[in-house]
């Protein structure tokens, strides 16, 4: 038997493979202790649970607008044998995003105090990873600028990586039998933080003479708890250089420091219907070591830059000259270089926003122990707005087993349908779960690839409690 | 339960299993992923340079002779310079006979001797005189430069003899008169001398007189009854460095020319025009302190068959001052328009130099063998012209060039703005040669592209195109080693003129399907 878990477990975190950027399926398992973590006025069925490393792990990638079988031309046995460019291309849209997000619980703890207080107190290490682009940082390289000769082609990405330490102090009050409401204050340590601040680029082709214009300007940012120099410049070129003192990096490992709040409430409209709003990931972070700043724009070096835009009508008649005289050719790239000059080098201190979510939620216990569940997501990615919808049922057999199935849809993303499975064990409580199910058997249509699992100790099971202890 | 449990975790186990199967289906194999679908359309901007008529000159080899006027206008220029063409080297010996001789035969009788002057006896002595011809100048003086003079005394007597002989108007370098002395035996005597660096002074009528005597020792002994005596003093190879005098008119040939270098308009234009106003600048520089004239016949270019004559009208006179130290100009009666043809390689000056016309009637003059008369020609012909049809052609090497991989790129299209800003007309193509075959393989357009001319001086734009849709018309084209470039080159029929500042702005995309899996994967 614990063979048995110990390989769906596993399973559960490396084949299967997550998301984050809508509400996890485990989310709506009443046997997992952790559904405070995306709406803390949530409650548990225990009275309390203890979590270790491997209490709660969720891995996710969110391939937005990206499919396999707009990407690839399968033969019959099934093998990719044409990289369809161009249909992968056209199935984007304007604007597309590719997220990965990487939880794990290190520690958690959470115990009930009388019958109306709940404390959790856990230490998470999460990482997201927000990827933006537009269609036509691909669509420019496919289709060849002459297709953006009446509007020029938008180039833009934008990257938002967040790998921090989060340390919560959840507490969720029982109001009444109809109100709680809970609030999680949240101490940040940055670990890591890459984030454009803009990377854009506009390229105009003239359909007459080619002529190529093109406006263009980046701002990036960057820091980590391991020390490191970056710089580059015209002159020096790329320096890039690590420190790896073990002191060093443990001296900075509280030095990015942060705060956040989730907070929820949640009303009982009637007795099997309740009603939830959570926000969540409401903070910042305070980047102090080793931070870096890029900058590029577009530079007034010549002939080339006309109005702010560098734009190349073709070869001068003194670079035509150097060329044929064999020597232009590189002075020639260095002088268009010159046009996008990159500074990058070390810069102080800047602070970066968590990406919050706001949550709106629904449950409807239609029979004891069975409710389906309607769940909205807002997230509010970096120049990215995410909404999600999802649409669950739970249900707890023999009071032991928990058996959830949800179905998300989210932008670009319409055919996910998860399932978690959860054993409550006595006193070991082991979940497992997916979002989309669906990509399991058809691999061509993924948009998502999540995970959750987590094997958590708990006691004291409420209902139980509650009715050996009806006067509290 | 227990049972239930196990059905349940297997049910789980299959589902788990299925995302396991995908995660490791064959869509994850690339082994036989080797194809990319994405044929982009793509158009660069290759060239955007104005060159104007200055610029190409100056990227051109060899045509040094197209050059810029004081007022821009773009000029053929041709220059040369006929130094000596009269030199007072060659022909100042003409003026004098330089073989001349005098000789003869004196016969005595003793009784004619004169007497014994303590013990010499005198036994001839006379004045020889010889004369330089009086028809072509009358000498007052002169310098040798070179000469030789032969003596020569024969007479019938075998005992020594003294021989002395003088001329007194000739000295030497050191001022020395001539004289001669020497003893002869055996009844002959002959001697050359040198005369170089004498000078030679001449009283009147060319005439120079040498004084010879004959002695002995008075006691020689008996003597013939009759002496006879056979002398010649003749000089020979006589030439002068300077001539003092009055000299007769002088008529000489004038028949020079030259070839000049025309490679480039020879090899690149067919056709001819008519330029309208050619200038010739004669400049002469005469060092002889006498006027001339020359009257010219022919003053012409030629080449390839044709000629064109630079003069107005022929015969044409050129008068020459004299004694100028310097090239100064002459007028030149010179054409209103000429007639260019680009096989013009040569030109021919042909007439008659007169120096001295007024002959005797000029004061005396000193002429010096290093005096001459040279002739600087000045032949600009401003691209001025009327023209009807010239045609332009170069043949460019094309080695060299090669897309990386010509199967990737397909529906090429050429595309050249050409402002122009030159008052002629252009029709242009370009053939893609082969040297190897000496085939011409493809030619860049379908038809001559024509590109207008200025109008009114304000540039017209045109803008031509070639295509090549196919992969392997490029590839035809790329295996040439010589593109071979034409324009017909054609007015409104109106009279043009072409300034090195006219410019033609040239803009140069190129457009083009790009496979990229071609370009990946060949």
């Amino acid at each position: 038997m614990r063979k048995i878990i110990f390989t769906l477990f596993m399973w559960g975190c490396f084949c299967f493979s997550v998301s984050g950027q809508a509400l996890d399926v485990t989310h709506f398992m009443r046997i997992s202790p952790f559904q405070h973590n995306d709406l803390p006025s949530s409650s548990t069925i225990y009275n309390g649970y203890v979590s270790l490393p491997t209490g709660n792990i969720q891995v996710g990638v969110n391939l937005g607008s990206i499919r396999y079988k707009n990407l690839f031309a399968t033969n019959e046995e099934g093998y990719p044998t044409v990289l369809t460019a161009t249909t992968f291309v056209n199935s984007l849209s304007d604007k597309n995003y590719l997220g990965v997000n990487a939880d794990l619980e290190i520690f958690g703890i959470g115990f009930r105090i009388k019958d109306k207080f709940f404390l959790t107190v856990d230490h998470r290490l999460r990482t997201n990873l927000d990827f933006t682009y537009s269609r036509d940082v691909l669509g420019l390289p496919i289709y060849g600028n002459m297709a953006y000769v009446d509007e020029p082609a938008d180039l833009k990405l934008g990257i938002n990586l967040n790998a921090y330490q989060e340390l919560g102090v959840s507490f969720r009050h029982q109001v009444n039998d109809k109100i709680s409401w809970g609030v999680r204050p949240k101490l940040l340590f940055g670990v890591a933080n890459i984030n454009t601040q803009y990377l854009n680029a506009q390229v105009y082709t003239d359909p007459t003479d080619y002529t190529i214009t093109m406006t263009y300007a980046a701002l990036m940012r960057a820091a980590a708890v391991v020390p490191f120099t970056m710089t580059f410049n015209q002159q020096d070129g790329f320096n890039f250089e690590i420190d790896n003192d073990a002191k060093k990096i443990a001296g900075n490992v509280f030095k990015n420091v942060g705060f956040g709040l989730d907070m929820g409430f949640s009303y009982k409209l009637m007795e099997s219907l309740n009603l939830s709003a959570g926000l969540l990931d409401f903070g910042f972070i305070n980047w102090n070591t080793s931070t870096t700043r890029m900058t590029s724009s577009l530079d007034d070096d010549g002939s080339v830059y006309q109005d702010g835009s560098f734009t190349f009508s073709g070869l001068s008649q003194s670079q035509i000259e150097a060329l044929m005289n064999g020597e232009g050719y590189e002075e020639l790239l260095d002088t268009l270089a010159q046009y996008f000059p990159m500074d990058i080098a070390p810069t102080g201190s800047y602070t970066t926003g968590l990406t919050p979510r706001l949550v709106l939620q629904a449950d409807y216990e239609f029979a004891k122990h069975h409710r389906v569940s309607a769940a909205t997501q807002f997230r509010f990615a970096k120049n990215y707005f995410q909404p999600s919808l999802t649409l669950a049922y739970d249900g707890l057999f023999f009071n032991s087993i928990d058996v959830c199935v949800a179905y998300t849809m989210q932008r670009h993303s319409y055919d996910n349908l998860g399932i978690g499975v959860g054993f409550n064990l006595g006193y070991l409580n082991i979940y497992a779960g997916t979002q989309n199910i669906i990509a399991a058997l058809s691999v061509k249509n993924v948009s998502q690839l999540t995970a959750t699992a987590g094997i958590v100790f708990n006691w004291g099971h409420y209902d139980n409690w509650r009715k050996k202890n009806p006067k509290q | 339960m227990r049972q239930i449990l196990h059905s349940f975790l297997g049910v789980a186990l299959l589902l788990m299993s299925f995302s396991f199967i995908g995660c490791n289906h064959n869509a994850f194999n690339f082994s036989q992923l080797d194809e990319i679908d994405a044929n982009g359309d793509w158009g660069f901007p290759l060239l955007n340079a104005e060159y104007t008529i200055g610029d190409i000159l100056e990227m051109s080899d060899n045509v040094g002779y197209l050059q810029q006027g004081s007022d821009g206008t773009l000029e053929i220029r041709y220059e040369y310079t006929f130094d000596s063409v009269i030199s007072a080297s060659e022909y100042l010996d003409s003026y004098i006979d330089n073989d001349i001789s005098v000789e003869g035969t004196k016969t005595l009788s003793l009784g004619d001797l004169p007497p014994v002057q303590g013990n010499v006896q005198v036994l001839y002595k006379d004045t020889l005189t010889t004369q330089f011809p009086t028809d072509m100048v009358l000498l007052e003086s002169a310098s040798l430069k070179s000469g030789q003079i032969q003596l020569q005394v024969t007479y019938n007597l075998t005992q020594p003899t003294m021989i002395d002989v003088t001329c007194p108007q000739l000295t030497s370098a050191s001022g020395q008169p001539f004289h001669v002395q020497a003893q002869s035996s055996g009844g002959s005597y002959t001697t050359t001398l040198d005369l170089s660096g004498y000078s030679l002074t001449v009283p009147s009528d060319n005439k120079i007189d040498f004084f010879m005597e004959v002695s002995c020792d008075a006691n020689i002994g008996s003597l013939p009854n009759q002496l006879t005596f056979n002398y010649r003093a003749a000089f020979s190879q006589v030439s002068f460095s300077e001539i003092r005098g009055k000299f007769v008119a002088v008529n000489l040939p004038v028949d020079k020319e030259w070839d000049f270098d025309s490679e480039f308009l020879r090899d690149h234009i067919s056709g001819s025009m008519t330029l309208l106003n050619p200038q010739v600048t004669c400049e002469i520089l005469n060092t002889f302190p006498v006027r001339g004239n020359v009257v010219l016949n022919q003053a012409q270019l030629s080449g390839g068959g044709t000629s064109s004559s630079l003069l107005a009208y022929s015969p044409a006179t050129v008068e020459i001052p004299g004694s100028t130290q310097q090239f100064v100009p002459v007028n030149l009666p010179i054409t209103s328009s000429l007639m260019l043809s680009p096989n013009f390689d040569h030109f021919k000056l042909k007439g008659n130099a007169t120096i001295n016309p007024d002959g005797f009637s000029t004061p005396t003059l000193v002429l010096r063998d290093d005096q001459v008369i040279s002739m600087r020609f000045c032949v600009v012909l401003p691209l001025e012209m009327n023209m009807d049809d010239i045609s332009f052609r170069d043949t460019i090497p094309f080695g060299g060039l090669s897309l990386p991989n010509e199967s990737a790129f397909s529906n090429m299209l050429l595309r050249m703005g050409l402002t122009n800003g030159l008052p002629l007309n252009f029709q242009l193509q370009a053939y893609f040669y082969d040297s190897q075959t000496g085939t011409v393989k493809d030619s860049l357009f379908t038809e001559p592209q024509t590109v207008l001319s200025a109008l009114n001086g304000t540039p017209r734009f045109s803008e031509v195109y070639a295509t090549k849709e196919s992969y392997q018309e490029v590839q035809r084209m790329l295996s040439c080693d010589n593109i071979i470039l034409e324009a017909r080159l054609y007015t409104d029929g109106t009279s043009i003129s072409i300034n090195v500042a006219q410019a033609i702005r040239i803009q140069l995309g190129a457009r083009m399907n790009v496979d990229l899996n071609s370009l990946v994967n060949n």
